[in-house]
């Protein structure tokens, strides 16, 4: 254990912290992202959804009546996230908003381009204003040791 | 045949379809929550019998994944163009992999760590419920607004 700590603590620095303004940058250039909402007593709720950005809010569509619905929409602290990582490469970044949803107006709604992908009516918009937006950029890590074992391929 | 859900339109995917889907895949999303604060980190993981397992630095997610707390764990591939594609939540708990033969097994997983740190735990989530559905391909739905 004590080799691979030191083989992991030897390499570049491999996580960059993102501003603000570059977060909210790679958000304008995604279509998809996941939703997250806590539930009491459970594990929280977490949906793809397809969005836009309007000003800085995130702008998504629900259904009438679904439970994820009634918790995003239920004044609990939500969680969107956004991320382009290349599995092969190992490289890639992410970027969290975390804030509150409520229900977008329909004269607001009816300006935005943001079809809803599933044949499900969807009527619902939601907006998600963000409180924080964070991200990090990760690069690839350098890989312990092989002699090590075989944890790592 | 596949069970479409009715609110949603949404294709059903059976256990054998989600464990097929989760088997191939290698990149999740696990959502936990913190202080009452939901958060999402990407991870990279493997399917592990019927448990799926990442790796972790103390930390954050660490503190939320696992320590027995319920946590929801989501994979998805989504293509853009097409407007297609699928999303499995697994809802659970999430413990550390402890036990020294588990640890053993678990080590030999192709599970690369992505980032800076060592990330020495491993921490395993196991399944109380696996959803999963398919967005078909739908030229009606393809340039609506």
């Amino acid at each position: 254990m004590e080799d691979r700590e030191d083989a992991g603590a030897s390499g570049p620095p491999t996580v960059e912290e993102l501003d603000r303004a570059e977060c909210l940058r790679l958000l304008a250039g995604q279509v998809i992202g996941r939703v997250a909402v806590a539930e009491r007593d459970a594990a929280p709720l977490v949906v793809p959804v397809n969005f836009v950005l309007l000003n800085e809010w995130v702008i998504f569509r629900t259904d009438y009546g679904s439970k994820f619905r009634l918790a995003v929409l239920g004044e609990r602290p939500v969680a969107f996230e956004v991320d382009e990582i290349d599995p092969g490469r190992r490289t890639g970044w992410s970027v969290v908003v975390h804030g509150s949803a409520s229900e977008l107006g329909e004269w607001e709604a009816s300006a935005l381009d943001l079809a809803a992908w599933a044949p499900g009516q969807k009527a619902h918009f939601v907006k998600l204003v963000p409180a924080a937006v964070t991200g990090r950029r990760l690069h690839l890590a350098e890989l312990p040791d092989w002699r090590e074992g075989g944890g790592y391929l | 045949m596949h069970t479409i859900e009715e609110r949603t339109g949404l294709e059903v995917l059976d256990d054998k379809e989600c464990q097929l889907l989760l088997g191939r895949a290698t990149l999740g999303r696990l959502a936990a929550v913190v202080d009452g604060q939901p958060s999402i980190f990407p991870v990279n993981f493997r399917r592990y019998g019927g448990t799926v397992v990442f790796r972790s630095d103390e930390g954050t997610k660490l503190d939320a994944a696992a320590r027995d707390q319920p946590v929801a764990f989501e994979v998805d591939e989504v293509d853009t163009r097409e407007r297609s594609g699928w999303s499995i939540v697994i809802r659970g708990r999430g413990t550390e992999v402890t036990d020294p033969d588990e640890l053993k097994a678990v080590r030999k997983l192709p599970l690369h760590p992505w980032a800076q740190g060592v990330k020495s735990h491993y921490v395993r989530i196991v399944p109380d419920e696996i959803t999963g559905r398919r967005l078909v391909r739908n030229p009606d739905t393809l340039y609506r607004r």
